[in-house]
């Protein structure tokens, strides 16, 4: 009789203690930290196996702490980069002159109302600076076009047309344009095409141009 | 504390001083540091509101003058006040795309949109008085 | 009281007028009414008004220059608008008037060749003005 409660006491004590570490562990892979390893008194089989989990949670903790400010740093320094890209894009609506008569406009970054007039300025300066007639905007590097960013283009198109200059907006998605008409944009007076490539062969056309090859000499 | 210089007062009855009245206003946006297109939207700002009054009121009168917001911003005001039959349907009036039976608009929601403060004051009998302001950015 | 005319000026088969000062509105519709009766005299087949200029545009002169362009359509002539200051065009945009049925280039020397091309056109079409 006595043989038997020995190794059954054995058996219970066993199988607390394993129960009480396994749910630490559990505990920590949930990643539930607060929990702590019970380490008695009185030492026993169990305590080594103990006082190293404890430890490991320890080091997980520090490791997480330390991941952690590396997140926060680094989080800091894309807002950064963002926060100047976006001043970079701002600061000009560079104009830039393709052919006789005909001018690149790239946009990038975000258009609110105060950037779009100072892009309408810009635009009709180079306009008249290079007497142009055929000017593509390229809003690939627009994040968002949406309704507003829509009509401050449609009312920059306009204000060119009164200078005689004809506009294709080139990066505007089929999906955005859908988008914008299911919205009830009026795109009707716009001219668009898929890219800068394409934009460029239309102002070609449009100025009565056509580009063959060189005759080669054999 | 505005100087005289920084006040004017346009009497406006026929077409002749609306050209006047845009005139002054521009002068002294552009004394004020507007830019160029800034002082063609007050001028056109101006003439709209001015031409109004010589269309639909015996007479009237314009006052430009240099402001200070609360917040220390410097900017152009211009009231333009008449005594003509007043406003019925001030919000009708508002919409783009209203005019009259002659073709002529009042062109106020474009005024509105060129200027960056607009408030109108109108009693039926009695008269008009739109002010509109622009800020120094 | 004497009204300033504007000076119509005619080169090749186009009558060019410049708006050199700021018009009040009789004085504008003086200028629309001679501007007609010489299209009427000479025939011109293309106008150009150039507005290089003008430093305000606002609803009245842009209603009188569409009126411009519709009778002189009407009288088989093409009209060509020219030297909006940017300014100008951007007010315009911004107060909502549209310039109807008006063709529009940067300058006088663009403004002719714009000219050309629709006086072309309209003779390969066979119709007479």
């Amino acid at each position: 009789m006595t043989e038997k409660t020995d190794r059954d006491q054995y058996k219970e004590f066993v199988k607390e203690r394993l129960k009480s570490l396994l749910s630490v562990v559990q505990s920590v892979s949930a990643g539930d930290f607060s929990v702590r390893v019970e380490i008695p008194e009185k030492e026993d089989e169990f305590t080594a196996l103990s006082v190293e989990l404890e430890r490991m949670i320890d080091d997980l903790i520090e490791a997480n702490r330390v991941g952690e400010g590396r997140m926060a740093r680094l989080q800091a320094a894309v807002e950064e980069k963002e926060r100047l890209l976006k001043t970079v894009g701002e600061l000009s609506s560079p104009v830039i002159q393709v052919w006789e008569n005909v001018l690149v406009m790239p946009l990038v970054g975000a258009i609110d109302s105060a950037r779009a007039t100072r892009i309408t300025e810009d635009l009709l300066t180079g306009i008249t600076k290079y007497q142009a007639e055929i000017v593509i905007i390229d809003i690939t590097g627009v994040p968002v076009v949406d309704t507003s960013v829509a009509n401050h283009l449609i009312q920059t198109i306009k204000a060119a047309a009164l200078l005689g200059a004809k506009c294709v907006v080139v990066g505007i998605s089929s999906e955005v344009a859908q988008s914008l008409i299911s919205l009830g944009v009026d795109l009707s007076g716009m001219v668009t095409r898929s890219n800068l490539q394409a934009g460029v062969r239309y102002a070609m056309e449009m100025m009565g141009l056509e580009v063959v090859p060189q005759k080669r000499e054999r | 504390m505005a100087s005289p210089a920084e006040e004017r007062c346009i009497p406006v009855k026929t077409d002749l001083d609306i050209v006047s009245a845009r005139v002054e206003g521009r002068n002294l946006a552009r004394e004020l540091g507007f830019g160029t297109i800034d002082q063609a939207r007050i001028a056109t700002a101006i003439s709209e509101l001015t031409r109004n009054v010589v269309l639909y009121a015996p007479e009237g009168k314009v006052t430009v003058r240099a402001v200070v917001s609360d917040d220390a911003r410097r900017g152009i005001e211009v009231v333009c006040e008449d005594n003509g039959p007043g406003i019925v349907d001030v919000e009708l009036v508002m919409q783009d795309g209203y005019s009259t039976s002659s073709g002529l608009g009042m062109g106020l929601p474009g005024t509105k949109r060129l200027m960056d403060e607009f408030e109108i004051v109108t009693k039926v009998g009695a008269g008009t008085k739109i002010t509109v302001r622009k800020w120094l950015k | 009281m004497e009204v300033t005319r504007i000076p119509i000026l005619q080169i090749e088969n186009y009558l060019v007028a410049s708006i050199q000062m700021a018009l009040h509105d009789e004085a504008a519709t003086q200028f629309r009414d001679d501007l007609l009766e010489r299209i009427y005299a000479t025939k011109a087949k293309g106008l150009i008004l150039d507005l290089t200029a003008v430093d305000v545009v606002d609803s009245f002169l842009a209603r009188l220059t569409g009126d411009i362009a519709e009778m002189a359509g009407l009288m088989g002539t093409a009209v060509v608008i020219t030297g909006l200051q940017p300014e100008v065009a951007i007010t315009l945009v911004e107060l909502g008037v549209e310039l109807k049925g008006v063709i529009t280039a940067l300058n006088l020397e663009k403004g002719i060749a714009a000219l050309r091309r629709m006086v072309g056109k309209e003779s390969a079409n066979g119709i007479t003005g």
